[in-house]
């Protein structure tokens, strides 16, 4: 019986440690619905080279974010835009510069594509958070009696990004603008591991559209 | 051991012969490309190699592999050439070009590739495509070819079997190519410099 009762136990405060990484970064499965009177944006991130790909949840985040500071702006959701726009910004197809960019937008479709929802600025995410170090240890075992964790660790982790902003409709730079942000997050663990994060992507995200929120200009 | 013991243990070696083996055909998923058709008329010859491709692998690691791509491949250029141009036509063999085709294009798979996750060691499960594409100007006789390449990937999860990654690793792998091939023909000098088709313009008038 008590290791029945030990077990529910563990079982809701892993639930509840659980709920501690839901955050700013969770996808968001809303439909996205084109307001035509305003003005529209989109991020996307850059992916071209192998593994140092932009994370597509940080990416969907600044939207979010920027989303919720202002509501005179549509944020168009970086994976319809991709498809919409099919076969201009795939990984291998997507403009690096603004030479290669004015090309695409010459095409006749692109170019409509473009005034039909109404887009004024791209904004292309480069970078990525990376945990740099690990300390310590957590070992977990269970058994017929019920189980559990003991042990310690922490990790640091360090965001850099960089923000280019190119305004649709003159083809030049509108702002080029970064973010650095580190941290160290904790994790100790007595019969259940309870994460302390350092939150250091949600972090450089909120500075990132604080960032270019405040470099738009419509 | 007795006889039945013996029973008992041949259908977990049944299941375990059977642990690695593949049977997949692959699919493609592409958006309908955002591109004006050229006022031109196509045709497209698939060589055999393409239209009945099968990848067979009977390794220690890749027991009874077989992955058929043969149809996904002819859907994916079909979609290409009729987004491309203005009329498009499959001939059944290349003496079938008596019609007034402006461009005839010829797609041969030259090589596809599968890396599973132990192997990538990147817990992903990967598929990289070539084909050698040959862009023939009937107008004037001229010929070109174009390597177009795809590569995909899709990550390795908690309910991830070899064949639901490689088919979504396949289906991203056509969707690379499918842009590649539509970016390389929009750019190709020799069908940028063909005319409009003289017979599109006939049947217009």
């Amino acid at each position: 019986m008590r290791g029945q009762i030990l077990s529910v136990v563990i079982l809701l405060l892993l639930g509840i440690s659980g709920c501690r990484n839901t955050g700013a970064l969770n996808a968001n499965n809303t439909e996205f619905v084109l307001d035509k009177s305003k003005p529209s944006i989109v991020l996307l991130g850059r992916r071209h080279i192998g593994q140092n790909k932009t994370e597509q949840d940080y990416v969907s985040c600044i939207g979010e974010e920027i989303t919720d500071r202002t509501q005179s702006v549509n944020v168009i959701p970086e994976n319809q835009f991709i498809n919409i726009m099919f076969p201009f910004f795939e990984k291998r197809t997507s403009p690096l510069n603004l030479q290669q960019f004015s090309q695409i937008v010459k095409k006749k479709a692109v170019k409509q594509k473009f005034e039909e929802v109404n887009l004024e600025y791209l904004v292309w995410i480069e970078g990525k958070t990376r945990k740099v170090d690990q300390f310590g240890g957590v070992s977990c075992a269970i058994g017929p009696g019920g189980g559990g964790c003991l042990g310690y660790t922490s990790w640091d982790e360090e965001a850099n990004y960089q923000a280019n902003i190119w305004n649709v409709k003159s083809l030049s730079l509108a702002d080029n603008i970064s973010t650095e942000r580190s941290g160290t997050s904790y994790m100790p663990a007595i019969i259940v591991p309870i994460p302390l994060l350092a939150n250091v992507k949600e972090t450089a995200c909120s500075d990132m559209a604080r960032q270019i929120e405040q470099s738009l200009t419509f | 051991m007795s006889r039945k013991s013996i029973f008992l243990f041949i259908p977990f070696l049944l299941l375990f012969s059977c642990a690695r083996s593949l049977t997949l055909e692959t699919q493609t998923d592409i958006p309908t490309p955002l591109i004006e058709s050229l006022q031109l008329n196509a045709a497209i010859y698939y060589p055999q190699v393409t239209k009945t491709y099968i990848y067979i692998e009977n390794s220690r690691d890749r027991s009874n592999w077989s992955i058929a791509a043969g149809d996904s491949q002819i859907a994916l250029f079909n979609e290409v050439m009729q987004s491309m141009f203005s009329s498009f036509s499959v001939i059944e063999k290349l003496e079938d070009n008596n019609r007034e085709f402006d461009v005839l294009i010829v797609p041969t798979l030259k090589d596809m590739q599968f890396a599973l996750p132990n192997e990538t060691g990147l817990g992903l499960y990967e598929v990289w495509l070539a084909y050698e594409l040959s862009v023939q100007n009937k107008q004037n006789g001229s010929s070109e070819m174009i390597t177009i390449t795809g590569y995909g990937s899709s990550t390795e999860g908690v309910f991830s079997t070899d064949s639901s990654g490689l088919l979504e690793a396949s289906k991203a792998a056509y969707r690379e190519l499918s842009a590649h091939a539509i970016v390389s023909l929009l750019e190709n000098s020799r069908i940028q410099a063909l005319p409009v088709s003289n017979a599109l313009i006939e049947q217009e008038e």
